[in-house]
């Protein structure tokens, strides 16, 4: 049922996944091929797998069988930390910050990490305040994620969104060639929505990296993805353009009910 | 408890703060073999060496979120490959051996942590680390070049060779001056790992490892890393033991001497940097006013520490700063001390 690839080099390529657990088979034999520049959609009922495909993508937990390959390099059995080392970066369903630092402590954290990992200097000589270059840049992204008010504040005190944001500078703080946002406005009321959606199309825009998506609304599916892929019952029903995922007969009948869908 | 507290380095003030706290530390510790009894100097030169056991233990608490049960295995390290080393081979720099002990339990723990850190489950390092002490503990007890169960004794306070100058540590009070100027050196690094970019990882991985991880961070690595540093240091604070008791003992090895830097750190404040300085400094208080109470001793101090841990959950330094707060009409956050995922 796949459609054919129109261009892009395939970026970050999943192959006969199958995931179990003890009580659950969640993914059965599914392939995700992301092209390189991709805005591309998970989308699925509740339950379908679309959260365990995110961990077997970014590393959070191994695939029983298939592979997962980045950048045509093997990283099936890759630790997590050494795929961001790569250029995953990824966001998590339920939005996780470290709770007890401040906004600005938790970017802090991941620029640091982001130049450690790439054998730059972190700090200069024995200081111990994050250089000149960390504060700007700590700055310009939350800016740009729309937290520079907040940035005094204890993370665990944050609003639902606004957590979500602070893991999206984070994630932004990475650098990373693909971003991976698990169901980035779940939870928000419908104004936040459309301030997310906006968001993460601008980031796309100024930042051009591939993002990888889970989403339930289909507005905010269909106003952001250049491709979709439905999941259903842990298999890969189709995948395509948002215009053909929408006038499959198979989709609207499984998922989006038989309604006509309007984006 | 906010983050100001402990390793807030964005702002910069907490040095400032810090450095004042230590240097009035400081002149009370220099001035106090002028003013006090034998008793009571005996008594600051042992606190200056708990300061350091307890807050090398917090930093693997308080900002890895690892639970050692263990802590005194490194100590006994450090001050019998001290004492050993010193007897053996008198001719190498006192500086020299003491820093090997600091490696060598640096190196332990490098060992071990590479078994016991492999699992992410706190319980299995905190068990481990608690057998390691019970073998470090019996060994001690049992081999006799270590003197078994009576341990070694006339542990001598070497000479110190400066090239300019060299100073006898056996005559009047130097070697009291030279342990208070180690454990300041050594609570310096700390405090520097702490508040530096090194402890903003530590503290992300006490916080939420996997989260961590995301960015990035090798967890394991990390955690490795605060436990070999915090080993090496106590390890250093066991070596200078040896010479202020002139003897040593297999129990500095025993559980129970492992249990102080978790109750110095819970009496004072696992969140602040001084917490386990205030806890180990009340409780050498507690056990000087109470040390003519035969017998009664160990009851009365056990009964009012339980009381201090009960009233204040967030440990003294907790306690105080959610008052402050009160005081300056914020409202009080509770305190909620994390556990090692
Ligand atoms: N750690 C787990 N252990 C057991 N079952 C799980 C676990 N995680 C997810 N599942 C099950 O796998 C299925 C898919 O879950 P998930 O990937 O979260 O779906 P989605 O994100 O599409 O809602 C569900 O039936 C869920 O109960
Ligand atoms: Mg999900």
């Amino acid at each position: 049922m796949t459609a054919a690839r129109q261009g892009g080099t395939p970026l970050l390529v999943a192959t006969k996944i199958v995931k179990d657990y003890p009580s659950v088979k969640v993914l059965k034999d599914v392939d995700v091929s992301v092209a390189e520049g991709d805005t591309f959609a998970v989308i699925g009922p509740n339950g379908a797998g679309k959260t365990t495909l995110f961990k077997v993508l970014s590393g959070e937990v191994f695939a029983d069988r298939g592979t997962v390959t980045f950048k045509d390099l093997d990283v099936t059995r890759m630790p997590e930390w050494k795929r961001v080392r790569l250029g995953f970066g990824r966001s998590f369903q339920v939005a996780r910050v470290f709770p007890d630092l401040t906004t600005d402590e938790n970017v802090v954290i991941a620029i640091e990490a982001y130049h450690r990992n790439a054998g730059q200097p972190v700090t200069r000589g024995l200081a111990c305040k994050p250089s000149r270059e960390t504060r700007d840049i700590v700055e310009d992204t939350l800016l740009e994620v729309g937290l520079i008010d907040k940035r005094h504040e204890i993370a665990r005190l944050l609003s639902h969104g606004d957590k979500k944001r602070l893991e999206l500078a984070m994630s932004l703080a990475l650098r990373p060639r693909v971003l991976m946002l698990d169901e980035p406005t779940a939870g928000m009321s419908p104004s936040d929505r459309r301030a997310a959606t906006e968001l993460i199309a601008a980031i796309k825009e100024r930042h051009g990296m591939t993002i990888v998506l889970t989403e339930h609304d289909m507005e905010v599916v269909f106003g952001l993805a250049s491709r979709v892929a439905v999941l259903h019952q842990g298999a890969m029903v189709v995948t395509g353009t948002p215009a053909q995922v929408r006038d499959d007969p198979m989709v609207r009948e499984i998922y989006l009910g038989s309604e006509p869908v309007h984006a | 408890m906010t983050s100001s507290t402990n390793g807030s380095t964005i702002n910069g003030s907490t040095w400032r703060r810090d450095a004042l706290i230590a240097a009035v530390a400081l002149a009370v510790l220099v001035s106090l073999p002028f003013v006090a009894n034998k008793g009571i100097v005996f008594v600051a030169g042992t606190l200056a060496l708990h300061v350091v056991f307890g807050l090398s233990w917090n930093l693997m608490f308080g900002q890895t979120g690892l639970v050692s049960f263990g802590h005194a295995s490194f100590f006994a390290i450090g001050g019998y490959a001290f004492a050993w080393t010193a007897k053996m081979f008198p001719q190498l720099h006192p500086l020299l051996l003491f820093a090997g002990a600091g490696v060598l339990g640096a190196l332990v723990a490098l060992v071990v942590g590479m078994i016991a850190l492999r699992r992410s489950v706190g319980v299995y390092f905190a068990i481990l680390s608690l057998a390691l002490s019970q073998i470090v503990y019996l060994l001690l007890s049992y081999t006799p070049s270590l003197g078994q169960e009576d341990g070694l004794t006339g542990i001598r306070r070497p000479l110190l060779s400066l090239g300019l100058t060299t100073i006898d540590l056996a005559r009047g009070d130097n070697y009291y001056y030279f342990m208070i100027a180690m454990c300041t050196l050594l609570a310096i690094g700390l405090w520097w790992v702490v508040h530096g970019s090194m402890g903003r990882v530590f503290k992300s991985i006490q916080q939420d490892p996997e989260r961590a991880a995301f960015l990035g961070i090798n967890v394991q690595g990390y955690r490795l890393r605060s436990f070999a540093i915090a080993s090496g240091t106590t390890a250093i604070a066991g070596a200078l033991y040896g010479p202020w008791l002139q003897l040593l003992t297999p129990e500095i090895a025993h559980w129970t001497f492992s249990a102080r830097p978790i109750l110095y750190t819970l009496l004072g404040g696992v969140q602040s940097f001084w917490g386990p300085v205030v806890g180990a400094l009340c409780f050498a208080v507690l056990e000087y006013g109470t040390r003519t109470l035969h017998g009664l001793s160990e009851i009365v101090v056990g009964c009012i520490l339980l009381l201090i841990v009960l009233a204040f959950p967030g440990g003294l330094l907790g306690g105080l700063s959610r008052l402050g707060k009160r005081m300056a009409g914020k409202p009080a956050v509770a305190a909620k001390p994390e556990l090692a995922r």
